[in-house]
């Protein structure tokens, strides 16, 4: 018996043979190889690390990708959960197509969608001319090549993962607590602030978590509408290696991205499910 | 990564790239070119690796540039006239021939290149590490190449500049130099400049009143270098950045900056498509930029060939023709007269137009980039 | 329309209407219910029977019709403003609350002092037995106990009413009797209305005082529990409400109070109570299997041979064919049984004159 089960054990392991052999030679070795460099390029030591510390714009630039990362995630938020709420409290039968909708834009690339947004946002832009026709402004507003831009693109794009969190922990939660709340003498605000809001943390803590961590990570639309001034870190990764051919401080700003973005996981650890977060999605 | 302090002495890879780019867009047909897996392996940097004269024979001439339709323009105006003449294949790579990757090569004993692309910058660090041969100016004639763009180990091929653009239907006044365009009271209206400090500094110097000629004087010590990275800072929410040429186009086309400092090669395609009257260049207080041809060691046709086609491309009439074709100023002197009426303002290294501008320091950018470059970035996003 | 009777009614429905398309969940129901009374609402699932007292607790509006409360119209008030305790099928216990804090949390929404809102809490859960649980949280506890917090909580603020929906329809078959007598029990010592829906007749039978028998989003019938078994007034309550045979007969003669009818080919008198019968020649009779007597050949009326049996410890079922009537099933206790019938063997049936109930013809 024993030895069948382990022969059963073993045909599993092979079956992912070839997948972590791939996830070993293209993105472990890969990374042990950035985590090298970090520190023998161009002299061996801790020097890269140092000046990590002295530059003034990779500080700058950590506060601003840490910043922009925080205000998406709120505002995939408050805007996540409104639209998941009333995905739940819509008539059922648009439930799908509300649904769909939400999904739609995953099969749009992200660099389609930035590209969108420069053609809403110009200067002489969709937003811009249709309020100069209108005669709400008398010179186009700065929605892009800043921050404002950057923001609303990527609350865009992250959206939806905020969205289906949310949505997957509203969809356990049995609407007769609400009743019951109301039946007990609670309004409908009270109902929702005390008995279904805290039900929903679980799902919001997991929302917030993978949307700023996958916007800490972001690249294409800062440097596509932050019009070179909302400089994010792998954005400046990237400007270090291309640019500068500096691959020290580049991948040395790799892997400090790559720890904070752990350290942030392991922090959210303490009060999210992880597993559920980024395993049990949807 | 083969780059250590090879790095900084470097040429601005990305403007050559970009060269590429333009043609790409100005020749619009496309047509499959024979010759794309060798551009791609070389592009990865793979091309060393295959051996010892695997993919260049005695036979023919290589020619590498940076890509794109450039590819095409070389073969066509330079390569085929000159497989003509001299009887020998030629073929264009469009591989980008950094000088890591010639130093690679040549350290790898597989030197599949015969001309290079290059930068004065990388043809003073590759001859001085002895990877590349001296210029046979015995065979190249010197009085073909504009003064004093001829190294000991390469020679200008063409040039390129920062020139000062406008769009003047969305100003009151056109900047008509760079003090103007510091400007912002008098001149309002976004600005575009390069995302990387390179040919930046030079403006921003000639703004506070440096004459073209002492720019690099003024940027010669640090208060000179703070000084000009003050100036950004300055009028930093009035900045657009340009992190590639096609971006710098695209921020003129879509009214997004009514000022900009910006490639003159893109400047050229820009009086084409922008609208009559809404597109002003000078190159007055311009920052010319040489490119050139270096030969690396043990090149595969032999010295003599590679020399003779470095001669052949100085022929005055084939430059003008690539100015025609995508922009780059002919390196040949007597060039400037034989170009058409119309163009003849938008060439960057005519007489007149040489006449005021400062000329791209290679040197000063391998002593300085690295750190100006910090603070650069600093400027404009702290 | 059968009023509760000792008292004036504390909840009145009038011209109740509700419907979701086509399907009719309320078709004109009008209720009275009596104060202090334990009032059940019983029927199969879509009868409207959730429909009524969701429409009762506010959650459900109205299309048409109305409610008083002591004879204030409360038709439109939302729930919250209806102060009616309430307990859910699931218990609906708040999962992020402790047990004390579900059972403060109406309290707490009234403006109680804390001292009163300790007290109360304590109270409560004594009254449930369940004064140790206080800090527990609602997933720490069994069905039977959450249950009782449900009940606890609903009843914290002191509601005139209580609205309970199939409060015992989770827990399994002997906590479900526990509970059952402990609720009555509640009910008894705390004086408050108590509306109930189950669709378990037996639950409805123990516990009432009254039920009201929904179908189709209509009451079929209300009264006493013994009064509904015994003269059910339809097919359906009779069916519904416990097992009955139907008899279809001819009615050849009116004898005063008894009817002589004659069904299958037998003739038999017919004495029970026949307030629905309305002088028709032909009747609907419902005859309960446990009136059915049956013994050794000769010994009663009518003869049968024996299709089926069934043994249940306390009672015995028997399914017996006869020419007239078809099967009969029968519902005989077993200590009582004087022959031991074996399949396809025959035996002697019988019943009393006031076996059968006159049905009014189905709507």
């Amino acid at each position: 018996m024993i030895a069948r089960s382990l022969t059963d054990k073993g045909r599993y392991w092979i079956l992912i043979l070839p997948a972590l052999a791939i996830m070993l030679t293209f993105y472990i070795w890969p990374l042990v190889e950035i985590f090298g460099i970090s520190f023998s390029e161009p002299r061996p030591g801790f020097d890269n690390y140092a000046s990590m510390f002295d530059s003034r714009p990779i500080r700058t630039s950590f506060v601003i990708t840490f910043r922009v990362a925080a205000i998406t995630t709120i505002w995939c938020l408050v805007l996540g959960y409104i639209v998941s709420y009333a995905i739940y409290n819509t008539k059922p039968k648009y439930v799908g197509l509300m649904i769909a909708l939400v999904l739609l834009p995953f099969w749009l690339s992200v660099l389609i969608r930035s590209f969108a947004w420069i053609v809403l946002l110009g200067r002489s832009g969709v937003v811009n001319d249709s309020l100069g026709a209108i005669g709400l402004i008398d010179k186009p507003l700065p929605l892009m090549h800043n921050e404002f831009g950057v923001i609303l693109s990527m609350v865009h794009v992250m959206l939806p993962f905020a969205i289906l969190p949310i949505m997957a922990n509203m969809k356990g939660i049995n609407p007769s607590y609400v009743d019951a709340a109301r039946g007990l003498g609670a309004s409908e605000l009270r109902a929702f602030v005390s008995v279904y809001f805290p039900q929903t943390l679980p799902g919001v803590l997991s929302a917030a978590l993978l949307v700023f961590v996958l916007s800490l990570g972001f690249y294409i639309t800062p440097a596509l509408l932050g019009g070179g001034r909302v400089l994010m870190i792998s954005e400046y990764i990237t400007y270090q290696i291309q640019e500068l051919l500096n691959w020290g401080v580049g991948t040395s700003l790799s892997v400090a991205l790559l720890l904070a973005t752990a350290a942030v996981i392991l922090a959210a650890g303490r009060f999210v499910n992880l597993r559920r977060t980024f395993l049990e999605r949807g | 990564m083969s780059g250590d302090s090879f790095t900084f002495g470097q040429d601005d890879i990305e403007f050559k790239q970009d060269l590429g780019d333009i043609t790409l867009e100005r020749y619009k047909a496309g047509k499959i070119d024979r010759r794309s897996a060798l551009a791609m392996l070389g592009a990865l940097g793979l091309v060393p690796l295959l051996g010892d004269k695997a993919l260049a024979n005695a036979k023919e001439l290589v020619l590498v540039n940076w890509g794109g339709k450039a590819k095409d323009v070389l073969q066509e105006i330079m390569g085929d006239t000159y497989a003509k003449e001299a009887g020998i294949k030629v073929v264009v790579d469009g591989a980008g021939p950094s000088a890591g990757k010639i130093r690679a090569m040549v350290e790898s004993g597989a030197v599949v290149w015969d001309v290079c692309d290059s930068g004065p910058g990388s043809a003073i660090i590759l001859g001085e590490r002895g990877i590349t041969q001296p210029i046979d100016y015995s065979i190249v004639d010197k009085a073909n190449i504009i003064e004093p763009f001829t190294w000991e180990f390469g020679c200008a091929n063409y040039f390129y500049s920062y020139t000062l653009c406008c769009n003047p239907t969305m100003l009151e006044a056109v900047p008509q130099n760079w003090a103007d365009v510091w400007n912002v009271k008098d001149f309002p209206g976004k600005r575009t400049f390069r995302k990387s400090v390179r040919g930046m500094l030079e403006p921003a110097a000639m703004a506070m009143g440096a004459a073209p000629d002492e720019v690099y004087e003024f940027l010669g010590d640090e208060a000179g270098i703070k000084a000009a990275i003050q100036k950004y800072r300055d009028i930093r929410e009035h900045v657009i950045v340009w992190p590639s040429g096609s971006m710098s186009q695209q921020l003129f086309l879509q009214e997004e900056v009514a000022i900009g400092c910006i490639w003159s090669t893109r400047a050229h395609l820009l009086k084409d498509e922008m609208p009559d009257g809404s597109f002003t260049t000078t190159f007055n207080e311009g920052v010319l930029s040489p490119g050139a041809w270096v030969v690396p060691k043990h090149n595969p046709a032999g010295t003599e060939q590679a020399m003779r086609f470095i001669a052949h491309s100085a022929n005055p009439e084939l430059q003008v023709k690539w100015l025609e074709a995508m922009g780059p100023g002919p390196a040949n002197p007597a060039a400037a007269a034989l170009v058409p009426e119309e163009l003849k303002a938008w060439n960057p290294s005519s007489p007149e137009n040489r006449a005021t501008q400062t000329v791209y320091n290679d040197a000063w950018y391998a002593k300085n980039q690295i750190w100006a470059e910090e603070l650069y970035v600093d400027a404009l996003i702290n | 329309m059968t009023t509760a009777g000792r008292l004036e009614p504390v909840l009145s429905v009038r011209g109740a209407k509700k419907h979701y398309g086509e399907v009719r969940a309320l078709d004109g129901v009008d209720l009275d219910i009596g104060e202090g009374e334990f009032l059940t609402l019983l029927g199969p699932s879509g009868s409207g029977k959730t429909t009524l007292l969701m429409a009762i607790a506010g959650f459900t509006s109205l299309d048409a019709g109305a409610f008083r409360l002591r004879g204030e119209d409360i038709t439109d008030l939302p729930p919250d403003r209806r102060s009616f305790g309430m307990v859910f099928q699931g218990y609906a216990l708040f999962p992020n609350m402790t047990v004390a804090g579900n059972i403060s949390f109406p309290l707490k929404l009234r403006k109680w002092s804390k001292a009163e809102i300790d007290a109360r809490v304590r109270e409560c859960l004594e009254l449930v037995q369940m004064e140790s649980y206080a800090d527990r949280m609602p997933n720490q506890l069994s069905g039977g106990q959450q249950q009782r917090v449900a009940l606890a909580r609903a009843l914290s603020f002191k509601p005139s009413i209580l609205l309970l929906d199939e409060p015992l329809s989770a827990l399994d078959k002997k906590l479900r009797a526990d509970l059952q007598w402990e609720l009555k029990d509640l009910h008894r010592q705390l004086a408050v209305t108590f509306i109930y829906v189950t669709h378990d007749q037996d639950e409805a039978l123990s516990m009432s005082d009254r039920i009201v028998i929904l179908d189709h989003g209509q009451i079929q019938q209300i009264g006493l529990p013994d009064q509904l078994y015994n003269q059910p007034d339809t097919r359906f309550v009779a069916d519904f409400l416990g097992k009955s045979n139907f008899l279809e007969a001819k009615v050849c003669e009116r004898l005063g109070g008894a009817l002589d009818c004659e069904s299958g080919g037998e003739r038999f008198n017919v004495t029970g109570e026949s307030s629905s019968y309305n002088g028709a020649d032909r009747v609907l009779l419902a005859l309960r299997p446990e009136r059915i007597r049956i013994g050794a050949q000769g010994t009663e009326r009518f003869h049968g041979v024996v299709r089926q049996t069934s043994y249940l410890g306390e009672r015995c079922h028997l399914i017996l064919d006869h020419p007239g009537f078809g099967g009969v099933l029968v519902s005989a206790p077993t200590w009582r049984m004087t022959v031991r019938p074996e399949v396809g063997g025959e035996v002697s049936f019988g019943w009393d004159d006031d076996a059968c109930v006159v049905l009014a013809e189905d709507q």
